[in-house]
């Protein structure tokens, strides 16, 4: 199986470039995943830079961009993928090395919508509760893993990432406003006012598709603007 | 108009594409031959019946829908803030001195 692999170090290479590499058949077997082939290559050639840890689609270090899709390497089949299969970084994210982005930017949207429960009352003695109708609220939110895959698959993101969220940290923006034991609604709210912050987004919905936990970040995002409408009404 | 916030904006984007939906294919379907009218013809289409309420609201709408457009998409590629702002209050003049010579027009033809 033929691959073509993004090469880039900043410190000694001028330009990236591509890297044609090749697997056997022998070697590959047939529910082998994308991550498992990086690993071999990796054997031919130890200088090649990726990302990965749990190796189940639950850490989400081992983002990249495969054919031109984002997706997580440990969970995409090679089985399926046609060739050469083209692996690069995370499109419009600054390159580490090779297929490392530096996160950092996508990290600090997701601070700034400050992802915990903010309570004014007084803490209960005993757990927060909620019915099992409140805590339905958080399905297909809390399940994020925080990969990238949707916010660097986005336009308005590549544009403007210092200014607009992005889709990951909307996401988690509207999973502590929806959630019945949360009591900043108002200035969650209010802190998503602005041209940027939301407004950036364009429905255009790559984030949805390139989710590999199967979450609706669009979704999440018209639910904001629909709470934003209400309390301006 | 200049200071659209990201919700305002996104409303009246939203509302403005309403009113224009509306207006427009009415505008169209009640003056068939706008092309081949002479002043006075015209005059009388423009100041009959519902038609100027229509035509200036069809053109409040336009406009604001134009800044919501142009914003968007000054706001999304110069990056350059002065550039950015230098651009923003150049559109905001343009349509602004439209709608006032769009609403002049109107007023000499009633
Ligand atoms: S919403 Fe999906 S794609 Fe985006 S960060 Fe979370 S898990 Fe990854």
């Amino acid at each position: 199986m033929k691959f073509s692999i993004y090469r880039f170090d900043p410190d000694s290479d001028s330009a990236p470039r591509m890297e044609e590499h090749e697997l056997l058949d022998s070697e590959i077997a047939d529910d082998m995943m994308v991550l498992a082939a990086l690993k071999k290559i990796k054997q031919q050639d130890e200088t090649l830079g990726f990302r990965k840890s749990c190796g189940e689609g639950v850490c989400g270090s081992d983002g990249m961009n495969i054919n031109g899709k984002n997706c997580l390497a440990c969970i995409t089949p090679l089985k399926g993928l046609s060739e050469p299969v083209v692996i690069r970084p995370f499109p419009g994210q600054p390159v580490i090395r090779d297929l490392i982005v530096d996160m950092d930017p996508f990290f600090r949207q997701y601070r700034a919508v400050k992802p915990w429960l903010t309570v004014h009352d007084q803490e209960p003695e005993v757990e927060y509760q909620q019915s099992p109708e409140q805590r339905e609220q958080l399905d297909g939110l809390y399940e994020c893993i925080l990969c990238g895959c949707c916010s660097t698959a986005c336009p308005s993101f590549w544009w403007n990432p210092e200014e607009f969220l992005g889709p990951a940290a909307l996401l988690q923006a509207w999973r502590f406003v929806t959630d019945s034991r949360d009591q900043a609604t108002t200035e969650r709210l209010q802190a998503l006012e602005g041209p940027f912050r939301l407004f950036r987004c364009r429905t255009i919905m790559n984030c949805t598709n390139s989710c590999p936990k199967g979450l609706n970040p669009s979704d999440a995002i018209g639910k904001l603007r629909e709470a934003m409408l209400r309390r301006s009404l | 108009m200049f200071v659209l916030t990201g919700m305002r904006a996104w409303v009246v984007q939203r509302f403005s594409a309403i009113v224009l939906l509306l207006v427009v294919p009415w505008l169209f379907i009640s003056s068939p031959q706008i092309n081949t009218m002479n002043y006075e013809e015209w005059r009388l289409w423009v100041s009959g019946g519902f038609n100027p309420p229509l035509i200036m609201g069809g053109f409040t709408a336009l406009l604001f829908h134009l800044w919501v457009g142009i914003r968007d998409v000054l706001l999304d590629y110069v990056r350059h803030r002065l550039l950015r702002l230098l651009l923003l209050g150049s559109v905001a003049v343009l349509l602004f001195w439209l709608g006032l010579w769009l609403a002049l027009i109107l007023l000499r033809a009633l």
